[in-house]
Parts: C-alpha cells; sequence; structure tokens
C-alpha cells in the first residue's frame, strides 16, 4: 500500500552565538535553569525583539541550499496561544499571508530518483523547556526552564512526496548532511532537529505524528503509522483524521487529545519587526555558500576518478573532505582517499559503536551508509560534535570569545 | 441576528483565557461594536501586503552575545538557577 | 529664591546653570505642591523618593561646573506604562500592581541623561484603554480646571500634572490620542511623534504598530526640547527610523506660518458648537499669520475609527498575552489548578474594559473572521495612509487643522455607555496613528470655562516643522491663564 509523507523538521541554528531576538546565548544547554534569560526573551513588558541579522542570513543560506527561491522582503507574524513554555504567549515565526514572505519556498531535494518538494522555510524562535510536566488534571507543577526560549530556529517544511520510511529517513540523511556542510547546525546536539511527519494512505485522512525527537525515531513512527492506518483499511474503517503523538518509550503513535479553542492561532503581523529586505544580501549569500555535497560528489569521480562508494561517503563529510581537499595533490588523491575513508573513518566508527552502546542498545544501520543514525537519542552520531561547533562559513572558524563551556569535547583528534 | 453570537463570545474569551462569567457582561457591548466594524466592507482585500519601510537585513543586530542580566530573577517569580512553576497542563 | 514652578525647561536648566535655580528648591516646592493638591488631583499613582536627592546632585554638580545637561534639574512626570528601573510600573491594572521593571526605557534614560529627574508614575487608563482616565485601577484622576471633570485620557495624570504645575513636564503615550486627548482637555502642549521617531522599548505595548511615546508639557518649546533629548534611532527598537535628525526639534519655532497650506475638514470646524466655531477661529488666526487654509475631505475618513478599534484589540490581545501570572505578577499560588484555569483565574484580575477589548481581540484576528476584520482593518489603514498622502502631495498641506476632541471635558462618572457614540471623541485623532503621521494637540480656547485644544496633524517625519506650526497657533491662542486651584 503506497504511502504520502510530508514532514516538518525543525532544526536549531545552533553554531549562532545569540538568541533570535536578544543577546542571550544560542548554546544554552548545560547552564543552570533561567540562567540565560534577559529580559526580552522573558517577555517582560516593554521589551521588544530585535532581529539577529546572522540568523536570517543563516536561514537563507539553507533555503538556498534545498533550491528554494527567497523573496526580497521577509516578513515575520505572531502565532497566539497559550502555553506555559512562551514567555509572550505567543512565537513569532514566518507566514505566507501576502504571498511569499518566509525565507524559502519553491524548493526541491533529488531522493534517490524522487523529487522531494520543500514547500517553505521559515524563521522562528524556540518556546522554553518544560523539564517535569505533571499529568492528569490538576496533579503537579510543571517546571518551566526558559533558557532555550527565543533560539533560533528553521522549520522546513517538504511536500507529501515521500513514499515510505526509507525514503523518510533517506531524505533526512540528505537533510542532515547538507546542514552539516553548511555549518548551520551541529545536529548531534540533543533537541537540535526534531521533525513532524503528516502521513496518509491512499485516499485516506491525513495524521499528523508530533514529538518526534530523533531521526530514528522518525522513520519508526512513520513504519508504524503506515502499518496502522494500512490495518485500518483492511478492517474497513476510516482513518481519523487527527493528531497523534510518537510515544518513544512503547514505539507507538497514540491519539493526541484535541486542544479545542487552542487550535485558532489569531496570526497577526509582527509590526516590532519591520520588513526584512535581503535582495541585495542573497546573491552574496549564494555565492559564500560551501560547495554541496552533490557537486564535490561529482568533483571526486569525474577529477580524482574516485570509486563512487568512496566519493560518496567523503563528500557527504565536510571536515574529511575538507582535510581531502587540502591535502590532495595530483599524486596522492586515491591513497588519501583511502586513508581517510578507511583508515580514518573506520577509527572513528569503532569508538562511536562503543559509545553508543553504553547507553542506547545496539547500534542500528541505515540503509545508505553504515554510519547513519547509529545512535538514539539524538539525531547523528556523537562524531560529528567538536569540528563543526561555531563555524559558519564553514571555511573560517571564528575564534570563540570565550572558552568552550560545560560541555566536554569527545573528539579527541579534531584538527581545528 | 448580530454579526457575533453570545456562544462566539464566549468561545472567543475563553480562547483570551478571559473567564465565562465576565464574558457574559460584554455581550451587548461587543454585539454593537462588532456591529460597527462591518463598516470596513466598504474596503476590498485586493492590494498587496500593508505598506512598511523595510529595514536592510545588514542593520539588524550583529550576532553577538552580552552577559545575561544579573539579578533578573529578583523581578520574577522563583529564585535564580531554579525553574519558574507553572500549574499543571492537561 | 523661591520656588518658580511655572519655568520652562531652558530657563529652568539656564537657572540651575547659572545658580539663579535651585534644583533642590523647585524639587521640593513641586513635592509640596503634590503633596497640598494630589489628594484631590491623583495624577501620580507612585512618587520616587530619591527625586530629591538627585536634584540637590544636579545642583552640586552645576556649581562644580559638570555638565548638567539642556533638561537638569526638571522634574519629569512618566506615564506608567513606561518603564522605570526604581518603583513599580503598573499600568494602572491590579495584574501588575506588585510589578517592578529592571530597566529605564529608553525615552526615561535619555531624558535622564539629559538633566531630567523622574518624580514619579503617572495615572492612566489601565494598560491605556480609555479617554478618560476612569479606567485605571486606582481610581480616576481629576481635571485640574474644574475637579468634577475628567482629565482625558489615557494620559491624563500626566496632563494633570504638567497643567497643575506637580512637574515641569511629562512623558505621555498615544496610541489613538491619549497623549492628545488629554492634553486638550487640560490645556497643555502634547505631541504624538511620528511613527518611529521615538523608542518604544520599555514602552509596554498596547498596539505596537500605531502607538508613540510623547512629550506632554506647558509650551511647545518645552515639548521641542523634550524631543530633542530622547528622539531617533534606538538599537533596542528595530522601528526606530535611522534616517532623519534625531534632533534640532527647535529649528523651527520662529518661522511662523506665511505661505504654508493648513486643511480643514469642513465638517469639524463648522460644527455650531463651541469647539467647531474654535476651529474656525484657529484657523482664521493661522489666516491672518499668513497661510492660507483650504477644504480636505478624505473618502474613506469614515472608517478611520473602525479600522483603529480592530487593530488596536487585535494586536491588544496579543501583546496582553503575557500577563499569565506565571513568570511574573501578583502572588498566586499554582497549586491545585490546571494551566490554562489557572490563567483565566489570574487574568479576572484585569478591568472589564481590558477584558472587553481581549474579547474582540481574540474575535476580530480569528480563524473565520480574520479576512471580514482584520485583515480588511489593515487595509482600510492603507487606503486611509494613502489617501492622505496624495491631499497632502496634491494640496500641498503642511497640516490639516481640527478640534483634538469634538467637546470639552465630560463629567467624572458621565460614563457614555454606547460604545458607538464613544467612538466619535475618537474621531480627530486616531488617523495620525494610523498613517504614522505626527500629530499635535496646542491649547486654544475655554468653553464654558474648560479648556479645548486644537490638533495640528504633519507630514511623517516633519516633526520639527508641525511644531513650528503649533508655536504659531500656539502664539496666536487665547490667554487662558492657569487652573485656579
Ligand atoms: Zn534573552
Amino acid at each position: 500500500m503506497s504511502a504520502k509523507i510530508g514532514l516538518e523538521i525543525h532544526c536549531q541554528l545552533t553554531t549562532l552565538n545569540s538568541k533570535l531576538f536578544c543577546a542571550c546565548r544560542a548554546d544554552y544547554r548545560g547552564m543552570a535553569p533561567n540562567t540565560n534569560v534577559c529580559a526580552t526573551c522573558m517577555g517582560l513588558p516593554g521589551t521588544l525583539p530585535r532581529l539577529n541579522g546572522e540568523a536570517v542570513r543563516r536561514a537563507a543560506a539553507i533555503a538556498l541550499s534545498l533550491g528554494c527561491e527567497v523573496p526580497g522582503t521577509l516578513r515575520f507574524f505572531r502565532k497566539n496561544y497559550f502555553y506555559p513554555d512562551l514567555p509572550k504567549n505567543y512565537q513569532i515565526t514566518q507566514l505566507d499571508l501576502y504571498g511569499p514572505s518566509s525565507v524559502g519556498h519553491g524548493g526541491s531535494v533529488a531522493v534517490g530518483d524522487r523529487t522531494v518538494s520543500i514547500e517553505r522555510v521559515q524563521l522562528e524562535e524556540d518556546p522554553g523547556r518544560i523539564v517535569y510536566g505533571g499529568e492528569g488534571g490538576s496533579a503537579g507543577d510543571t517546571l518551566v526552564d526558559y533558557n532555550r526560549a527565543g533560539t533560533p530556529l528553521v522549520e522546513i517544511v517538504t511536500g507529501p512526496d515521500m513514499r515510505g520510511a526509507r525514503e523518510v529517513r533517506e531524505f533526512l540523511g540528505i537533510l542532515h548532511d547538507m546542514l552539516e556542510n553548511l555549518g548551520v547546525s551541529d545536529t548531534s546536539l540533543e533537541g537540535a532537529m526534531r521533525a513532524d511527519a503528516n502521513v496518509s494512505i491512499e485516499g485516506g485522512n491525513r495524521v499528523e505524528i508530533k514529538n518526534v525527537t530523533s531521526f530514528h525515531d522518525i522513520g519508526r513512527a512513520v513504519e508504524y503509522e503506515i502499518a496502522r492506518q494500512a490495518g485500518n483499511v483492511e478492517h474497513g474503517l476510516e482513518t481519523v483524521q487527527e493528531t497523534r503523538q510518537w510515544d518513544e518509550r512503547r514505539r507507538t503513535t497514540v491519539g493526541a487529545r484535541s486542544k479545542e479553542a487552542d487550535q485558532d492561532y489569531r496570526y497577526l503581523i509582527e509590526h516590532d519587526i519591520p520588513p526584512v529586505g535581503v535582495s541585495g544580501a542573497v546573491a552574496q549569500i549564494r555565492a559564500s555558500l560551501p560547495e554541496s555535497i552533490a557537486s564535490r560528489r561529482r568533483r571526486y569521480a569525474a577529477e580524482d576518478g574516485m570509486q563512487a562508494q568512496v566519493a560518496d561517503v567523503l563528500s557527504s563529510e565536510p571536515h574529511f573532505a575538507r582535510l581531502y581537499d587540502a591535502a590532495r595533490t595530483g599524486e596522492n588523491s586515491r591513497e588519501l582517499a583511502n586513508i581517510i575513508t578507511t583508515d580514518l573513518m573506520g577509527l572513528l566508527e569503532t569508538r562511536e559503536a562503543r559509545d553508543c552502546s553504553r547507553w542506547s542498545g545496539p547500534a542500528r544501520r541505515s540503509p545508505r551508509r553504515s554510519t547513519r543514525w547509529a545512535c538514539g537519542p539524538s539525531m547523528t552520531p556523537a562524531r560529528s560534535r567538536a569540528p563543526s561547533r561555531r563555524s559558519w562559513p564553514p571555511t573560517q572558524r571564528p575564534s570563540p570569545t570565550r572558552a568552550p563551556r560545560r560541555r566536554p569535547s569527545t573528539t579527541s583528534w579534531a584538527w581545528s | 441576528m448580530p454579526a457575533i453570537t453570545e456562544s462566539e463570545v464566549v468561545r472567543v474569551a475563553a480562547l483570551m483565557k478571559i473567564g465565562a462569567g465576565d464574558a457574559a457582561a460584554h455581550v451587548p457591548k461587543v454585539q454593537k461594536m462588532v456591529g460597527y466594524f462591518e463598516r470596513l466592507d466598504e474596503v476590498g482585500l485586493e492590494g498587496g501586503a500593508p505598506a512598511g519601510e523595510a529595514v536592510d537585513v545588514g542593520d539588524l543586530r550583529a550576532d553577538e552575545a552580552e552577559e545575561c542580566p544579573e539579578g533578573l530573577m529578583g523581578h520574577l517569580k522563583g529564585e535564580g538557577g531554579e525553574h519558574v512553576r507553572s500549574p499543571g497542563l492537561r | 529664591m523661591t520656588a518658580n514652578l511655572a519655568l520652562g525647561l531652558a530657563e529652568y536648566a539656564e537657572g540651575v546653570r547659572s545658580g539663579d535655580v535651585s534644583a533642590e528648591e523647585q524639587m521640593a516646592a513641586t513635592l509640596e505642591r503634590i503633596a497640598r493638591h494630589d489628594g484631590v488631583l491623583h495624577a501620580y499613582v507612585s512618587l520616587d523618593p530619591g527625586a530629591l536627592g538627585e536634584a540637590a546632585r544636579v545642583d552640586r554638580d552645576a556649581r562644580a561646573g559638570r555638565d548638567v545637561g539642556p533638561l537638569a534639574g526638571a522634574p519629569l512626570a512618566v506615564k506608567d506604562n513606561i518603564c522605570v528601573s526604581r518603583g513599580p510600573t503598573t499600568c494602572c491594572s491590579r495584574m501588575l500592581e506588585s510589578y517592578r521593571s529592571p530597566y529605564d526605557a529608553t525615552a526615561v534614560s535619555r531624558l535622564r541623561g539629559a538633566g531630567a529627574i523622574v518624580v514619579g508614575k503617572t495615572n492612566m487608563d489601565e494598560f491605556a484603554m480609555g479617554i478618560t482616565t476612569e479606567f485605571s485601577s486606582f481610581g480616576p484622576s481629576r481635571n485640574p480646571w474644574d475637579t468634577d471633570r475628567v482629565p482625558g485620557g489615557s494620559s491624563g495624570g500626566s496632563a494633570v500634572a504638567v497643567s497643575a504645575l506637580e512637574c515641569a513636564a511629562a512623558l505621555g503615550s498615544d496610541t489613538g490620542g491619549s497623549v492628545r486627548n488629554p492634553a486638550s482637555f487640560c490645556s497643555i502642549v502634547g505631541l504624538k511623534p511620528t511613527y518611529g521617531r521615538v523608542s518604544r522599548h520599555g514602552l509596554v505595548s498596547y498596539a505596537n504598530s500605531i502607538e508613540q511615546i510623547g512629550p506632554m508639557a506647558r509650551s511647545v518649546r518645552d515639548a521641542a526640547m523634550m524631543m530633542d533629548a530622547m528622539a531617533g534611532h534606538d538599537p533596542m527598537d528595530d522601528t526606530t527610523r535611522r534616517a532623519g535628525p534625531a534632533g534640532g526639534h527647535t529649528a523651527h519655532l520662529r518661522d511662523g506660518v506665511e505661505g504654508l497650506v493648513v486643511g480643514v475638514d469642513a465638517r469639524e470646524v463648522d460644527r455650531s458648537t463651541c469647539v467647531g466655531r474654535a476651529a474656525r477661529r484657529a484657523a482664521g488666526a493661522l489666516e491672518s499669520l499668513g497661510a492660507s487654509v483650504v477644504d480636505v475631505d478624505l473618502a474613506h475618513e469614515g472608517l478611520s475609527v473602525a479600522a483603529y478599534y480592530v487593530l488596536t484589540a487585535a494586536e491588544a490581545g496579543s501583546n496582553l498575552a503575557r500577563y499569565d501570572n506565571i513568570r511574573y505578577g501578583y502572588d498566586m499560588p499554582p497549586d491545585g489548578y490546571e494551566h490554562g484555569a489557572y490563567v483565566t483565574a489570574a487574568r479576572s484580575r484585569l478591568g472589564p474594559e481590558v477584558q472587553r477589548r481581549m474579547i474582540l481581540g481574540g474575535f476580530v484576528p480569528s480563524a473565520g473572521h480574520a479576512g471580514r476584520y482584520y485583515l480588511k482593518a489593515l487595509r482600510a489603514r492603507d487606503v486611509l495612509a494613502s489617501e492622505a498622502d496624495s491631499a497632502f502631495s496634491s494640496r500641498g498641506l503642511a497640516c490639516m487643522l481640527s478640534p483634538t476632541v469634538p467637546v470639552p471635558p465630560f463629567r467624572v462618572g458621565e460614563k457614555i455607555d454606547d460604545p458607538v457614540e464613544l467612538f466619535r471623541m475618537d474621531s480627530n485623532t486616531v488617523l495620525a496613528n494610523l498613517t504614522g503621521r505626527p500629530a499635535v494637540s496646542v491649547p486654544f480656547t475655554l468653553c464654558d470655562g474648560l479648556p479645548v485644544g486644537m490638533q495640528l496633524v504633519g507630514r511623517a517625519g516633519e516633526d520639527a516643522r508641525l511644531l513650528g506650526v503649533a508655536a504659531a497657533l500656539e502664539g496666536a491662542a487665547d490667554d487662558m491663564g492657569v487652573p485656579a486651584l
């Protein structure tokens, strides 16, 4: 039975220094609760958003890399709903109310021989984090940490173009590699990438799956949901159009209670942020994009005569590819590619398997490449951590304004 | 029939976290005001986005982190370094 | 030395610099006057206990020859929806009655930087929603010209303080006339600057797309001096304009109106009321000073109040959503509540006028209704702006003249219960907010002993030239004396 699957992927711009609308740190992880907050991101009376220009540029870089068009003028809107993790009780986001004004639209990504359309890319703020939610009626407090509130987030919305869990995984793999190659997001950090999926099977209603916080689980959730809907069809039941939550522990999707009136978001224009002109900047952003993985792969195959499989592996690892490009001469390319892909990356894989087995059971293999999606719950293997931190554009690594804090590097071999 | 019904007023009040008891008292005035707004039908919806002076992305805030203000939590409920308590979610 | 509380800001600062005026004595006399009269007038809702000490410091600095600034020692009253880092900022709402802001609004910090001293925070309609100051949670203010009358609103407390010599000048905020209406009712000068000219950082948002902080003063020159101190780009407010001079607001005060074209709305200036006749007389006065007066009619002006109420309600619904009592607010433990029920219970502290606008603000942009109300109101605003633009350019207008409010001050408690009748009170003031243009109310005459001000609406960005016309009109106004307290 063929399915239609569309994704909404949320990706934090983790390599920025500051939040989207204030000068608190974008890197909120590992801090004591409510210490990475200011009057603005706590929504105190009288504060106004001060848009981070670099966040706009990087969101535009993502949009361009996804083949999107970036409109000349960007606009921001308010999505209104009451929730304890939302300091202003509205989220500043983007919307194409008067024609395209989100940071990107109309892109596409080739996944195997299928084309997945990118309907929209938008820049928005992440809410705070609810660290403990009491369940059932009035029992129990909810505790909120606003350190994350206002962190820059890019939402990528695809068309319903994927046909099964395998394509979903493959698309996410391509997206992950692209974001890493751009250096805009360290997707290995917990919660740096989250995804919702819209799933329907032939003629049936559309079901939205929310709350999936790892790439690994998105595939599982989609698989489960397709099977559930197929079961409905078999038994002559209609699939209800609804939102379902992914239950990580039980590995099923469960119907989420509808939030009745809360679904009316009363979108308003965010007048505190004037329309943002980017037409001048877009050409410059486009010109400074790093070489895409596909182009690198073609180059390795065509110029260096690299085997397809080796070219595939090497091109999608920006740090190794950069190492290779820097060290290659006319003569050493074959040997160099072998050393990197076999010895260096193999060494890493061993480390990683060891790290993973410590806390999340046996590593799983992805269909595309052996090192993908090995660890849960974070989206990517721990290996990609150190090199991509705070490095954009990826070729120049700015010296950090302060020493890295709190999170020890898992990689002693980093050459930065 | 008024442009907004009594049950609609109560529904919208709930959306805005205004109690139903309070909302009921406002029905006649709200109906009268919304009735007055009907004159906006005089203008159509054609035309693009609202006019507004754009700011160039180059003039926006630079991506620089600053130390968070100390003592902010003194203006808030709860203590610095602690979570904010919220009532439970359903 | 005896204190002279009627001093203009320029004389004040010059006196403090030369030692002829003691800022401390002036401040002491101001506080004394507040103590004597504010029990009845209720201009202030809180006083800054540090004000006298700061005034003494200004005197010391002046004696030591240090630069004490162009507003040295001037006692400044600040509307209670503008944040100060010392003392309360409540918006005259019980929802925020124990709230303390951690920072000064940019306008406040710039005025402090110019030497002004904050005396206290002034009364207002709760969250600035009202035109009489009767919707304050802390009780109404009273008009110094007749204490049975309202001072207008929502910046009523600031207008009263300026008018009754309880400060040298004040800050108000103007969303649909909230500076100009009480300025007219209390016979003072009030300016709503061009949108984006004064930073809104620290102004508690009500309808953020149209409101501005504005000066309230006893003369056009004082208002211009305050603008020089506080206007201009602010990195804390992305809507402040980089372009154009920040200062220079006093540059055109002596220019006169020779050769300028002033537009009037015939329907407003020919009303057979005292206010209507006063407006015609004001137009005549400008004519006799060399201006030419032409009739101007905006085809869609009848939509301005509807558009204004729809937009302000929608924006207020969003801007006031943060008052859920979870992160800050008053003491109400969350125990035993579900989130939605808690927020609803906490927000029962909002007054009825605010609640009503929350309901309207939830309705007009809601799914299924936005196209009919919110989006149409945005459209109407653009239509009005382009109509005004073409009227100004085709007729070569310098400004438009009308009465600020169609009537003199109402009685306290004379509640206008019909909301549509109440809409009429805003009919002359909201256009400037919807179109972003600067507008000023200038005291002009008395009708039955009650103040009546005239409004001038100017070209966007040309606040200084508008103040020039206002100064000319000020010179041609009746001599009304001061309120007898
Ligand atoms: Zn912050």
